[in-house]
């Protein structure tokens, strides 16, 4: 009995000796392998950061559409920021199939809040026909933040805004099974709203 | 904010179901959050019970469907599980519904009731969900004082940095992995500093013997013959002999003759896989210094073989000790 345990044990102890020199090398290998994948994902996540500074600070960057969440994100902001909106439109796209929920939450915030900028500019120049649309956009902008990130407080209270300007109401009675939401007129005691006759 | 159902703040609702037949379905039980103070965006969990005589079959289509249940009101998530307690089976739902109601003052709402159907060989029971009701409060005055409506609206985020700590400790974990790993190997294969281990003497006599002859041609035997002849060459083959030799001596702790032979293999069995190397070599070697006869040992021996030869030793080492 004991001698069989000594026996394996010193089989172990050959077949440790004849394979070490293959193991050794073959661990150094792998960990070679690792610091190059993580040195190249570091190298290129850097740059990536260099890209999103860089529109940050105004200056518009190429970025591909395989390009990480947030470099999309920083770029549909750039977009927003110099009234490139259809731009901003196809980012917003790439940007949902991108992933990363709470990125995906704060590019709805803020590409709803370009549309209320555009309704509230509308609205400024009397043109409260062409601003409904957008506020229903912008609103539904909002909620979709909020399904994807409900503690992006901002989003909750721009909706409020929207909501307050364009309130929904039942398309039908509650028997109906179409429950979506409706639009009514805009509410006129906005700020900046010109009233009475024009 | 996800408001979980919590034991003693959550608000119990009891209710049986009156038109299911007594002992079949129900009691059934909603367990859901405190029932006030609710915010556009809010989610609500809600966690209904129903017990069923065992037999009968939650039909799947009976479920609410994910989405807007009401236009304030989204239904986010749905989970059903079962667990089987004797002659019942309980089925557990948990629903996650979330607020869009904006509310001007606060005001009570109704998260709707439904049914669920029951089936067992032909026989269909209904099983009556209440509705729910919670109080919502407004999130914002009622007349802001913005007067620009820029102002009305929170400011955008603004896009963050990707966080590069992940790649940055992964590259130093590798790399710390990598050179402490490359130490052990140059420990293991006697590589610089460790090049004069008192314990690989073959991978010294290895490393100096291809060095020596590295300038002969080692494609064809005989132009070796011929470029040894020259030059002094023979002198360098009779060096790199010598150079095993030594290294042979050193891992025996003895002189090594060719009669010696044996008796270094049996005491270091790990070599006995090149025994016949041994005595080529040994052969080769006597015809060299005693034979006077370095070009017939060359012949006999060349040094693509001799390098062959000592780097198979070097390799045997490693595995030896």
């Amino acid at each position: 009995m004991h001698k069989g345990v000594a026996r394996v044990r010193q089989e172990l102890r050959l077949l440790w000796r004849r394979a070490r020199s293959t193991v050794l090398i073959g661990c150094l290998g792998l960990a070679i392998l690792g610091l190059i994948a993580s040195g190249w994902l570091l190298f290129r996540n850097a740059a990536h950061n260099k890209s999103i500074a860089a529109l940050a600070l105004g200056r518009d960057a190429p970025v591909g559409d395989d390009a990480p969440a947030p470099l999309l994100f920083a770029r549909l902001q750039f977009f927003i920021l110099h009234d490139r909106i259809d731009e901003a439109q196809g980012l917003m796209d790439l940007i949902e199939r991108a992933g990363d929920r709470a990125v995906r939450a704060r590019a709805r915030l803020n590409f709803g809040n370009a549309r209320m900028r555009l309704a509230f500019d509308l609205l400024q120049r009397a043109k409260p026909d062409s601003a409904a649309p957008l506020i229903n956009l912008a609103k539904e902008d909002y909620r979709q933040a909020l399904r994807l990130d409900p503690d992006l407080w901002d989003a909750r209270y721009n909706l409020d805004v929207a909501m307050r300007l364009i309130r929904d109401y039942p398309a039908f009675d509650s028997k109906g099974d179409e429950m979506r939401a409706g639009e009514k007129g805009l509410w006129t005691d906005v700020p900046g709203i010109p009233r009475g006759e024009p | 904010m996800s408001m979980r159902p919590q034991g003693l703040v959550g608000c119990l609702a009891l209710m049986l179901s009156a038109e299911a037949a007594v002992g079949q379905i129900g009691p059934v039980v909603i367990e859901g959050p405190r029932p006030f103070g609710y915010f556009l965006g809010d989610v609500i969990a809600l966690d209904i019970d129903a017990p069923a005589a065992s037999g009968y079959e939650l039909q799947r289509a009976s479920l609410p469907k994910l989405g807007p249940v009401a236009y304030w009101l989204d239904l986010v998530r749905l989970d059903v599980d079962e667990a089987s307690a004797g002659s019942v089976k309980h089925w557990r739902l948990h629903l996650e519904y979330q607020n869009f109601y904006a509310a001007l003052d606060a005001r009570t709402l109704v998260i709707p009731g439904f049914a669920l159907d029951f089936t067992s060989a032909g026989n269909r029971i209904e099983a009556k969900i209440p509705a729910w009701s919670f109080g919502v409060s407004p999130l914002r005055e009622m007349r802001p004082s913005a007067q620009e409506p820029d102002d009305l609206l929170r400011p955008d985020i603004a896009p963050q940095p990707i966080a590069l700590h992940r790649y940055e400790r992964a590259a130093g974990g590798f790399g710390a992995a990598s050179a402490g790993l490359l130490l052990i190997v140059a420990f293991d294969r006697a590589w610089w500093p460790f090049r004069r281990r008192a314990t690989r003497p073959f991978a010294a006599a290895s490393r100096q013997v291809r060095a020596d002859l590295q300038d002969a041609d080692l494609q064809d035997a005989d132009l070796q013959v011929a470029n040894l002849q020259v030059d002094g060459g023979e002198e360098t083959y009779r060096q790199a002999l010598l150079v095993l030799h030594r290294s042979i001596d050193l891992t025996a702790g003895r002189r090594v003759l060719a009669d010696d032979l044996p008796g270094f293999l049996a005491a270091h069995p790990a070599y006995r896989l090149v025994e016949a190397e041994f005595s080529h070599f040994f052969s080769a070697s006597r015809r060299a210094f005693f034979g006077d006869d370095a070009s017939g040992a060359i012949r006999d021996l060349p040094p693509t073989l001799l390098i062959a030869f000592c780097r198979r030793l070097a390799n045997l080492e490693r595995t030896a000790k």
